[in-house]
């Protein structure tokens, strides 16, 4: 393309509605997050997870529709059933319709994952940016910090926090959030150093930003792609975490449909009856997957220099 | 009148190698309305001398002094006056001569020699500073810009502005073109209505020969070019006083190069700005500069005005460096560049920094550092050239 | 993408030939592409290369390592730092080439290679043999580079873009380095760069290339003194140093064109002040109008 004439003055004497004209052009320009959106799509894994997960969404925000009975209904009359039309996957140990069950167990799961991720990413990101930004001992004092959470035992970490607190979902997130933020505020801090060599954060001190300004609007948009990639990466870790802990019996406690919870319960007769372990096990499967294919090609499409490298 | 002047202005890095003088003792000045070209090789400090004096980085020692204002003369015989001045202390007749035009000195002023015709006067207000020039001892007022604290700072800020050199590094690449034009004047308050603060932004646009329709686009959907324009828009949307140019045109083609250089030309008349111009490209900084300021590690060695220093260069260095220059004239080719490199910044040469390489060094030049001082209506620091007796 | 589009220019023995233009004009493509140099996605579709009568097309990949990078033809480039090797003293990288093509006695590499430290003018051979490179400084590992291939007895050496990054002193010293060469030991030069200083600096011959075409090609002072094509024209007058006042300037309307999608005839002709209907049409072919002196431009005889 070639521009034509740059230094006449576009408007001339003649007032035009500049505001009109601007929302006119933004309809046609093709934006940054088209261009990821474009390299996304070229990646057929990632198009299968975010199918996947979309269809988990929509079967979370439907429960109530889809599933036929109420999950944490249990009857003493209709233990360990077979399936049928009343339960399409059967009933489990305590009389409770499998299917529905699993299909509740999505919320759950979605729940767990993104409060996980809101507490962790919240901390890390947090965290991250005042590392960065700080430098110095404030630096020094936060990255031995993580080091030292980097080295913990996770799950005995977790299951100590969870059984000081009372049992359930809550203080599964809490404890799972604690640990997962180092690698936020890793990723973070690591982009921060790297925005700090750049021209525009010094503009940003030239032209009179303040310190909070100057993180909020160079610093933190700039390192949100890279902490989107990190969200998905970790969500699936989160996932398994948190039925991990269920599985354990420190994690959701009975009647919570949770699918680790559920692989728990049916481990006792897996051996007479393989199907009511199945297919929680599988939806865990599937759903950390789907989450690790988006990551990948998000991370790819977001830095298509950098990513895929590892 | 100056914008800014700078008094033995020093900025020291600490390296593994050691302290690293990158600014060490640059006493300058700008004068309103004028562009300083401020040249030099790598590691000779221009780069740091402009963010320092910006206080974008902070100064190790000296002192910035910013928009200076003449008040009054002092009606003094200028030998009495110095005897005066040079006093510990306020002499009653310096605050008698203050009250009279109607500047108060309150009790605690104090005053200081900054050099043989220069004082200072703080009181807990204002900076003043005293000037012996010909016959007679001016007042004016400063502003101190060394020791203020960031948020005092951040109201400065509105009169002074950088350009840098690589304008893909200079712009947010989250920002579109009206979030970078809209800080600055959001900051400053420098618009009280959407309406005016497009009709400023399109305004300023194209000043720099961009369009509306630019405003709502990323710095990556923008040229090389556009996006320095973008960058010298932001600049000057605040209608600062002083403008740091570092390398503006450098990253840049030559024939969009000189459309730059153009626009900044034109913008220095329409918004009334003074600019300091830093360059490592000697023709460049010929044609745009009224004067021009040599740099050799951390220290000028030569400032004068552009075309005196051209046609007659002084100190050895200045005149080996426009020797070294090449001139797009095939008929005019580089008989004797400079021989060897440039010392390192963290260990440089005692006495004067030059006198390794100087085919004229005596043994002066390598015990003393010679002084910037005036001569030949410059200011030249060169024991051998530096005198016009010599 | 094209990025080259019939480019034909001529090195002569003993000559250094510069090549100019500006961002994305195919310059250093043109120099990658004699020395067969190209990612796997480029294409050569037609044209020869010849090197003293011999087409460097037709020569198989190990033929063209083996005895034609190095031996017959060097390159260097912007960042020296990258071509040389960290782990081993500039000494021991110019003796290795020394062996391989001159000499196999250690004692006498050495002193072969400080004569060739010597040669290309560096200071204190001895010291400077010992060196690593990290220790010194980016003129002088472009000279260690220079030693390197006159140790590998080079007759040709495409430099691109070699003093962007040195600063102008030691800019200066390095291009007499190369004139000293070129007279003493006719040693030919494709030089590639966007600096016309440097250009009218060291250069006999010029090449001005736009768009991935040559727009004009002739003595270095005839492309200063009586350009004929329009772009030379407007690029020689917004250099600084032909025109001492910023006033005075000329510009190039618009902007490089970019080479996927280049303008149809001649690629200049929406930045041309002298366009007329058939530049927009047709290609100019590259037309000889005087000794030595070839320009793609329809209307070479206007421009003044």
């Amino acid at each position: 393309m070639v521009e034509k004439d740059e230094d006449k003055s576009y408007f001339g004497t003649e007032e035009t509605d500049i505001k009109q004209e601007l929302e006119d052009l933004k309809g046609k320009e093709t934006s940054q997050m088209e261009l990821v959106w474009l390299r996304f799509k070229r990646n057929k894994l990632a198009i299968f997870g975010i199918v996947v997960l979309l269809l988990l969404i929509g079967v979370a925000i439907f429960a109530p529709f889809i599933a036929p009975n109420d999950p944490e209904k249990t009857g003493a009359d209709r233990q360990r059933e077979s399936p049928s039309s009343e339960f399409p996957l059967g009933t489990d140990a305590n009389g409770m319709c499998i299917f529905s069950r699993l299909i509740y167990g999505s919320r759950i799961a979605l729940l767990i994952g993104l409060l996980i991720v809101a507490v962790s990413g919240g901390i890390g990101v947090t965290l991250g940016l005042i590392a960065g930004t700080m430098g110095g001992w404030v630096d020094e004092i936060i990255m031995r910090v993580v080091d030292t959470f980097m080295a913990f035992p996770v799950l005995v970490f977790a299951a100590g926090i969870t059984i000081a607190f009372e049992r359930g979902i809550y203080p599964v997130i809490i404890a799972v959030g604690l640990i997962m933020w180092t690698r936020f505020a890793r990723v973070t801090r690591g982009d921060v150093l790297g925005i700090k060599q750049e021209n525009y954060i010094e503009g940003a001190k030239a032209i009179g930003e303040s310190k909070l300004n100057t993180i909020s609007r160079y610093f933190l948009p700039n390192v949100l792609p890279s902490v989107v990639v990190v969200a998905t990466i970790q969500m699936p870790s989160a996932l398994l975490f948190s039925a991990t802990l269920s599985f354990l019996g420190i994690g959701a406690q009975r009647p919570t449909p949770e699918w680790g919870l559920m692989v728990n319960e049916a481990q006792a007769y897996m051996w007479s009856n393989p199907w009511p372990i199945t297919y929680p096990g599988l939806a865990i499967v599937i759903t950390v997957l789907a989450f690790n294919f988006m990551g990948d090609g998000l991370r790819d499409a977001l830095d298509p220099v950098r990513g895929g490298g590892d | 009148m100056n914008i800014v002047e700078t008094q033995n202005l020093k900025k020291f890095f600490q390296s593994k190698k050691g302290t690293v003088k990158a600014v060490n003792g640059v006493s300058l000045n700008v004068i309103k309305g004028e562009t300083l070209g401020i040249v030099g090789e790598s590691g000779c400090g221009k780069t740091t001398l402009g963010r320092t004096i910006l206080k974008l980085i902070k100064p190790t020692s000296g002192n910035i002094f910013f928009d200076e204002k003449h008040l009054f003369d002092l009606k003094l015989n200028p030998r009495k006056a110095k005897d005066i001045l040079d006093n510990d202390g306020i002499d009653p007749k310096l605050r008698k001569s203050f009250e009279k035009n109607k500047y108060g000195l309150s009790a605690d002023a104090s005053v200081s020699k900054k050099g043989p015709n220069s004082w200072r006067i703080d009181d807990d207000r204002s900076t003043y500073l005293v000037k012996g020039e010909e016959n007679s001892m001016k007042v004016y007022s400063v502003k101190d810009i060394t020791d203020i604290d960031d948020k005092e700072m951040r109201k400065h800020r509105k009169k002074m502005n950088i350009v840098f050199q690589d304008p893909v590094s200079a712009l947010n690449p989250q920002m579109t073109v009206y979030d970078h034009l809209n800080r600055p004047l959001v900051i400053h308050n420098m618009v009280s209505s959407e309406d005016e603060k497009l009709r400023k932004m399109v305004d300023i646009l194209n000043t720099m020969g961009l369009k509306a329709e630019h405003l709502i686009r990323y710095p990556h959907e923008l040229s090389g070019g556009q996006k320095q324009r973008v960058c010298i828009a932001r600049a000057l949307c605040l209608e600062p006083d002083f403008l740091v140019l570092d390398e503006p045109t450098s990253a840049l083609d030559v024939s969009v190069q000189s459309k730059i250089l153009k626009l900044l030309d034109r913008a220095k008349d329409k918004f009334d700005v003074s600019y300091m111009f830093i360059s490592h490209n000697i023709n460049l900084v010929r044609a745009i500069s009224d004067r021009l300021g040599v740099m050799y590690l951390g220290k000028l060695v030569e400032i004068g005005e552009t075309s005196d220093v051209f046609q007659n260069p002084k100190h050895p260095y200045t005149k080996g460096l426009f020797k070294s220059v090449p001139q797009p004239d095939p008929d005019k080719r580089v008989k004797a560049p400079l021989t060897g490199e440039v010392p390192s910044p963290v260990n440089p040469p005692k006495g004067c920094a030059f006198s390794p390489r100087c085919p004229h060094s005596k043994a002066v030049c390598e015990r003393e550092n010679p002084d910037l001082i005036e001569a030949y209506g410059r200011k030249i620091a060169c024991h051998i050239f530096g005198k016009e007796n010599f | 993408m094209k990025a080259l589009d019939n480019v034909s220019l001529t090195v002569k023995k003993g000559e250094i030939h510069g090549l100019i233009g500006e961002t994305g004009c195919g310059k250093s493509v043109t120099s990658l592409t004699t020395l067969g140099l190209l990612d796997n996605n480029a294409i050569i579709r037609g044209g020869n290369i010849l090197y003293k009568g011999v087409d460097l097309l037709e020569l198989k990949e190990k033929t063209l390592r083996k005895e034609v990078r190095g031996n017959e033809i060097s390159m260097i480039f912007q960042n020296p730092s990258t071509s040389l090797n960290p782990v081993y003293t500039a000494g021991e990288q110019i003796r290795e080439s020394i062996v391989l093509y001159q000499s196999n006695d250690k004692e006498e590499a050495q002193r072969l290679v400080l004569d060739e430290l010597d040669r290309v003018k560096l200071p204190d051979p001895e010291d400077v043999y010992e060196k690593y490179p990290h220790e010194l400084s980016g003129g002088m590992m472009q000279r260690i580079m220079i030693a390197m291939m006159l140790a590998c007895n080079s007759n040709l050496l495409i430099a691109d873009e070699p003093t962007t990054a040195l600063d102008v002193s030691i800019q200066a010293q390095f291009l007499k380095v190369l004139e000293e060469l070129k007279e003493k030991e006719n040693l030919s030069i494709l030089y590639i760069t966007h600096d016309m200083a440097v250009i009218s600096e060291i250069c006999d011959v010029v090449t001005v290339m736009y768009g991935g075409q040559i727009a004009e090609t002739a003595n270095v002072h005839d492309i200063f003194n009586n350009p004929r094509h329009p772009y030379t024209k407007g690029l020689i007058h917004s250099v600084p140093g032909v025109k001492l006042n910023i006033e005075e300037f000329e510009t190039i309307p618009g902007t490089v064109p970019r080479l996927i999608n280049p303008p149809s005839g001649c690629r200049f002709h929406p930045r041309c002040e002298y366009a007329q209907k058939i530049c927009k049409e047709k290609k100019p072919s590259l037309e000889h109008i005087d000794k030595d002196h070839f320009v793609a431009c329809y209307f070479w005889e206007e421009v003044k």
